[in-house]
């Protein structure tokens, strides 16, 4: 995938995520898009660095437009996305358990960052209270990283050079 | 020299993550400001997310209702929050006047006043986060809201403006507040007391007067007292919900829900 294509994917994200996403929340969780693009595409094409490199300008702009202080998000999906690649090595790829496994840690870790950096700048939350709709939120977020990986994942493993190609 | 050539990839993370930390710390410094460049972005997102709010919370009203019903039940909501303001006001008044018409005229006295400017808004945007409220409105410096600008709708106060762009604005809202707010009891405005966000979704305070006869069910609105933010008088912040004395520091401390549901926000004021 051309790098303007994931760009205009996470843009869409972007735009979604604060808007349409709240309109179909269950519970008062609503699934964060970026997030899912930022694991799909770690874990999809983490030769291109697509997730760190558009996992941070998204997440910068996302606080900037969104956040109480900026650069948290954005150093969330750096973490993630570079920890996606570090397992990737012993990852398949081609089992959705796999990817389902990446989506439930990516979600929690997520949580984890955001607490600990708005915890350390004097956030009142409590860890019980920022973690109380993880369960949800862990459901949602996976549901849209596995239609998103079935959506993808036929074209990073059409190569040239497969024998199957066509 | 060579290292860093051999390491580019490695290099770009070690300088994304310090620049990151440098953003993050400067921000926190500012108290969340984020500059022109900042404003400029949050002002080319609410050109896009404007018309995209607006037709998601349309094309969900059409699902589920009737357009007439909508529009009526819409109509019928925004006067019942407008009366419930109403009656605030005039309880609150009522109990203070007598005595303030005589302060007036002896220490020519101010008396409480609610004509406040306000400027109407529409929440465009929510946090993604599922425990922060923050939300950004389609209004801003230009409609006259500065930081720090109280918020409020019709069931009470909402929290205060932490930036505004030209047309936008963050809102945070007053459960995520460090900020101390000072209230009084509507029932006996002699009770004061100071509350702030407990950290699990509510609101928690004590009284300044630990012999206070504050109990469970007691509505409390804003005192007008404190600086930046200022909250003008008699805004309902929400009902006391528990009261219990704590001996250690013998203080009377209280447990209140918010009188805003903060998770559907569409209409907003700012108190100007």
């Amino acid at each position: 995938m051309k790098y303007r294509y994931a760009a205009c994917m996470f843009l869409a994200a972007f735009i979604l995520q604060t808007t349409l996403t709240n309109v179909i929340s269950v519970f008062g969780a609503t699934p964060n898009l970026l997030l899912c693009l930022v694991v799909i595409f770690s874990f999809l094409y983490d030769e291109n660095s697509y997730g760190v490199v558009l996992g941070v300008a998204f997440g910068l702009m996302y606080d900037i437009c969104f956040s109480e202080y900026v650069g948290i998000a954005s150093m969330a999906f750096l973490v993630i996305s570079l920890a996606i690649m570090l397992v990737n090595i012993v990852m398949n790829k081609e089992s959705a358990l796999s990817v389902i496994i990446v989506a439930v840690a990516s979600t929690v870790l997520y949580s984890l960052i955001y607490w600990c950096i708005m915890a350390m700048l004097g956030s009142s939350y409590s860890f019980l209270y920022a973690m109380r709709g993880l369960p949800l939120y862990v459901l949602y977020n996976t549901a849209i990283v596995i239609v998103l990986y079935y959506a993808m994942i036929k074209k990073v493993i059409r190569h040239h050079y497969d024998r199957y190609y066509k | 020299m060579k290292w860093i050539r051999e390491h580019k990839f490695l290099t770009g993370i070690v300088c994304t993550v310090l620049t990151l930390c440098l953003v993050i710390v400067l921000s926190f410094l500012t108290k969340g400001s984020t500059g022109v460049v900042g404003r400029q972005i949050g002002r080319a997102a609410t050109f896009i997310q404007k018309p995209i709010a607006s037709a998601s919370y349309t094309v969900k009203n059409g699902i589920f209702k009737f357009k007439d019903t909508v529009a009526e039940n819409d109509e019928l909501k925004e006067e019942n929050a407008r009366l419930k303001q109403e009656i605030t006001k005039i309880r609150l008044t009522a109990r203070d006047l007598q005595e303030l018409r005589e302060l007036a005229g002896a220490f020519n006295y101010d008396s409480a006043a609610y004509d406040y400017n306000m400027v109407a808004a529409n929440v465009i945007s929510l946090d993604g986060t599922n425990w922060f409220n923050i939300f950004t409105i389609d209004r801003g410096a230009d409609d006259g809201i500065y930081k720090n600008a109280v918020v409020v709708n019709g069931d009470g106060l909402i929290g205060i403006v932490i930036e505004a762009g030209s047309n936008w604005a963050k809102v945070l809202a007053v459960i995520d507040e460090t900020n101390k707010v000072s209230f009084i009891v509507l029932r006996d405005p002699d009770m004061v007391g100071i509350m702030q966000g407990d950290g699990n979704g509510g609101l928690a305070g004590f009284m300044l007067d630990n012999q206070a006869g504050i109990i469970e069910g007691d509505i409390l609105v804003t005192s007008g007292m404190g600086m930046n933010p200022m909250y003008p008088k008699g805004i309902e912040i929400g009902r006391i919900t528990s009261v219990e004395y704590n001996t250690d520091t013998q203080l009377k401390t209280i447990t209140i829900e918010p009188s805003v549901k903060f998770g559907n926000l569409r209409k907003v004021a700012v108190v100007l």
